[in-house]
C-alpha cells in the first residue's frame, strides 16, 4: 500500500522537483560565475577579505530556494488532492488517515531535503575549489535554517490547503510565516550555529501540527 | 491521539510565536527614543560635563546642575571640540599652566568602545597577517590568510592552498616561545585602513598570550606573560599614533587593563560593576585624562583617572526605560513572557526568553475562568480539556489566542 502512495506522491511531484533542482542549479552557476568574477576584479585575496572578515555570504541566492522547494512542492502535492476533495478518497484508503497524511508529508518533506542536499552538496564543491574548508562549514551551518525554512514552507503549505476553514488557514499563514521569518532574517555567517537543534525541534512540531487539520478535514468541519 | 497531541504542538507554535509578535508590536507602539548621555570631562572646570536631551533640546551639564549651552560647553571641552575652537580663534594656548600643542592634542584623542556581542563573535576563523613594515609604508591586504590548527598555517588565497615555507617557519617560532596549539582565540583589526599594523594578540590552547606579526615577512612572537589566575577574555586592539598602549584587555574576572608598549604590563582602568557579557565599555582618552565608560542597561558609570592612571572622579547616572512608566506597567500585567530569537548583547540567533513575569498571572487567571464561559469548556467537557485551561494559566493571552482559534472540538 505505502509503494502505491509512494509512487502517487513520485507521479504529482516529480516535474516540481525537477524544475526546484533545475533553479538551484541555475542559483549554483550564478554563484560560482559571480565569484569567479569577483576573484577576477578584486583578487584572490581581497575578495577572501570580503567573505572571511566581511562575513558576506556569497551563496545568498539561496536564502529563498528552499522555502520556494517547500512551497512548490506543498502545492503540487496537496493541490491536486483538495481541489475536487480528493483527498477524501485518498484518505479513505485501507490505512489509518494520520498515517497516510504523514506518509505523504513524509514524502514530500524528503523531497524538499533531497533538493537541499544535492544543491548544498554543489554548493559545497564550488566552496571547496575557491576557498579553504572553514568557508564551507559556515556555508552549511548558515544555510541549514534556510532548509529548516524549507521545511516549515513545506508544512504550511500542507495545513493551509488541509485545513478547511478560512480563518484558520490565514491565522496558519500568519504563524508559519513569522518562524520563517526567523529563521531567513538573519543571513548573516554563522549566526544559528548554537542554536540549530533548537530551532529543528521547533520545525518538526511544525510538521506534526498538519494531523489536526487533516483530522478536521476528514470530518468536514464548517467552523 | 495523535490528532489531539497535534493540536497542542499548534497551540505551543500560536504561543511561541504570539510571544514573538505581540511584544514586538507592543514595543513599536509605544517604545520610546532612549538617547545615553554623552558623558565628557573638562579639563577647564576638572569636572564632568554631560550632554544630554532635555525637552527634545540638547545641553550640557555639569555634576552641580549648572546648565551650559553648546557655545559655553565648546569652550569647557577644548580637546574634544580644537577644530571649531581654531576656527573660531577662540583655542586656548596652555592649560592648567601648560602649554598645548595641537599635533600632540591631536593624537592623544583616543577612543575604544568594547560591546558585548564583539566577544566571540559568529564567523570564520582566519585572519590576513599583514607586512607591519611594508616598503612602500602602505598596508596591503596579504595574499595568504591564517588559521590555526595542529600549527599556524598560511592558506594562499588565489591557489587556496597551504604555504608550506612561511607556515613552518612560523609555527617554529611561536613553539620556540611555548606556544600550544590550536590559537583559540585571535584579536586585531583585519583592515587596512590604520595608521600602522601591530599584528594580532593570540590565546593558545593553553591560556597563554601571545602577540605576533609579520616584519619584513619574518614571525615576530612574543609570549606576554600576565599574572598569575589572568584569563583573557577579549582583547580591543588599536593601532594609535600615541603608541603608549596597544589596547583594551578584558580578563574573565571582568577587569579592564591596558597593555602597554613598555614591557607589555598591564594597566589596570576603574571600572564599577562592568560585565562584559552585558555592558557596553566606552574609553577615551585626551590629553589630561583617561575615562572609562560602563555603559548597563538602565545605568551609566564613569570613572576619570588622570595620565597617571589615579582616580579623579567618578559620576553615575540613570537612564530612562525605553517604555514610559504606564506602557512598562501594562507590559508586564499584559505578557507573562516574551521571546525574541535575536538580542542585542550577541550575534547568535535563538531563543531567548525573557524572565517570567508573575504579574501577569492576574490576567491569566481572569482569562482562565473566562474560559468557563466559552461553551465548549462547560461541564463535563471542561474537564476533560484540563490542559487547555493549564495552558492559558501559563502562557496566559498567548495561549489563549490559540485556544480561541484551534478550537477543542469533540477528539
Amino acid at each position: 500500500m505505502f509503494k502505491a502512495l509512494f509512487f502517487k506522491e513520485w507521479l504529482k511531484i516529480r516535474w516540481a522537483g525537477l524544475i526546484m533542482l533545475g533553479l538551484f542549479f541555475l542559483a549554483a552557476a550564478k554563484t560560482a560565475l559571480n565569484i569567479s568574477y569577483g576573484i577576477r576584479i578584486l583578487g584572490a585575496n581581497n575578495f577572501w577579505g570580503e567573505i572571511i572578515l566581511k562575513n558576506i555570504p556569497f551563496f545568498n541566492d539561496y536564502l529563498y530556494l528552499p522555502v520556494l522547494t517547500g512551497i512548490v512542492i506543498g502545492i503540487a502535492q496537496f493541490f491536486p488532492e483538495v481541489t475536487e476533495s480528493r483527498l477524501k478518497l485518498t484518505l479513505h484508503l485501507p490505512l489509518k488517515e494520520n498515517n497516510i497524511l504523514l506518509y505523504m508529508a513524509f514524502i514530500g518533506a524528503s523531497a524538499v531535503l533531497l533538493i537541499s542536499a544535492i544543491s548544498l552538496f554543489v554548493m559545497g564543491l564550488i566552496s571547496l575549489t575557491y576557498f579553504p574548508s572553514e568557508v564551507l562549514w559556515a556555508m552549511v551551518s548558515t544555510s541549514l535554517p534556510w532548509v529548516l525554512a524549507g521545511l516549515t514552507g513545506y508544512f504550511g503549505t500542507i495545513a493551509v490547503f488541509v485545513e478547511p476553514i478560512w480563518f484558520k488557514r490565514i491565522f496558519f499563514i500568519v504563524v508559519f510565516i513569522s518562524f520563517i521569518q526567523a529563521l531567513l532574517e538573519p543571513s548573516h555567517l554563522n549566526f544559528f550555529q548554537h542554536s540549530l537543534p533548537q530551532f529543528t525541534i521547533v520545525t518538526l512540531l511544525f510538521s506534526i501540527a498538519i494531523l489536526f487539520s487533516g483530522h478536521r478535514f476528514r470530518k468536514g468541519v464548517l467552523k | 491521539m495523535m490528532v489531539k497531541l497535534s493540536r497542542i504542538f499548534i497551540l505551543i507554535l500560536v504561543v511561541l510565536m504570539a510571544a514573538v509578535t505581540l511584544p514586538h508590536y507592543y514595543r513599536i507602539s509605544f517604545g520610546k527614543r532612549v538617547v545615553n548621555p554623552m558623558i565628557n570631562f573638562s579639563p577647564v572646570t576638572k569636572g564632568f560635563l554631560i550632554g544630554s536631551y532635555a525637552n527634545n533640546k540638547f545641553q550640557w551639564k555639569d555634576t552641580n546642575g549648572h546648565i551650559y549651552n553648546r557655545e559655553e560647553a565648546d569652550n569647557l571641552l577644548p580637546f574634544s571640540n580644537y577644530r571649531l575652537l581654531l576656527a573660531k580663534g577662540l583655542m586656548p594656548d596652555s592649560l592648567q599652566g601648560k602649554k598645548i600643542n595641537i599635533d600632540t592634542l591631536r593624537y592623544n584623542n583616543l577612543f575604544m568602545r568594547l560591546r558585548p556581542k564583539e566577544i566571540d563573535p559568529p564567523g570564520i576563523k582566519m585572519f590576513p597577517l599583514f607586512e607591519s613594515k611594508p616598503a612602500r609604508l602602505k598596508l596591503t591586504m596579504p595574499k595568504d590568510f591564517v588559521r590555526f590548527n595542529t600549527r599556524m598555517e598560511f592558506v594562499n588565497a588565489r591557489e587556496n592552498r597551504v604555504e608550506e615555507e612561511i607556515s613552518k617557519r612560523f609555527t617554529t617560532a611561536l613553539t620556540e616561545q611555548g606556544f600550544t596549539f590550536p590559537g583559540v582565540k585571535y584579536f586585531g583589526n583585519p583592515s587596512t585602513r590604520k595608521a600602522f599594523d601591530e599584528g594580532y594578540f593570540v590565546v593558545d590552547a593553553a591560556g597563554k598570550f601571545f602577540h605576533i606579526k609579520k616584519i619584513r615577512g619574518k614571525p615576530y612572537c612574543k609570549n606576554i606573560v600576565l599574572p598569575d589566575g589572568f584569563s583573557v577574555r577579549h582583547m580591543v586592539v588599536y593601532e594609535n599614533a600615541l603608541q603608549e598602549f596597544y589596547g583594551l584587555l578584558v580578563n574573565d574576572k571582568n577587569e579592564v587593563f591596558l597593555l602597554l608598549y613598555d614591557q607589555y604590563k598591564l594597566q589596570k582602568l576603574p571600572t564599577e560593576n562592568y560585565d562584559a557579557k552585558k555592558d557596553q565599555l566606552v574609553f577615551r582618552g585626551d590629553l589630561f585624562y583617561r575615562l572609562t565608560t560602563v555603559i548597563k542597561d538602565r545605568k551609566i558609570i564613569s570613572t576619570a583617572v588622570n595620565r597617571k592612571y589615579q582616580k579623579i572622579a567618578a559620576y553615575k547616572q540613570e537612564i530612562p526605560a525605553s517604555f514610559g512608566e504606564t506602557a512598562a506597567i501594562v507590559h508586564h500585567y499584559l505578557f507573562p513572557f516574551t521571546l525574541q530569537f535575536g538580542i542585542k548583547t550577541t550575534y547568535f540567533q535563538d531563543f531567548y526568553f525573557s524572565d517570567y513575569s508573575f504579574t501577569a498571572l492576574w490576567l491569566n487567571i481572569i482569562l482562565m475562568f473566562s474560559m468557563f464561559f466559552l461553551k465548549r469548556y462547560k461541564g463535563r467537557a471542561g474537564l476533560n480539556r484540563w490542559y487547555d485551561f493549564l495552558l492559558v494559566l501559563i502562557s496566559g493571552i498567548f495561549g489563549f489566542i490559540g485556544i480561541l482559534i484551534y478550537e477543542n472540538t469533540d477528539l
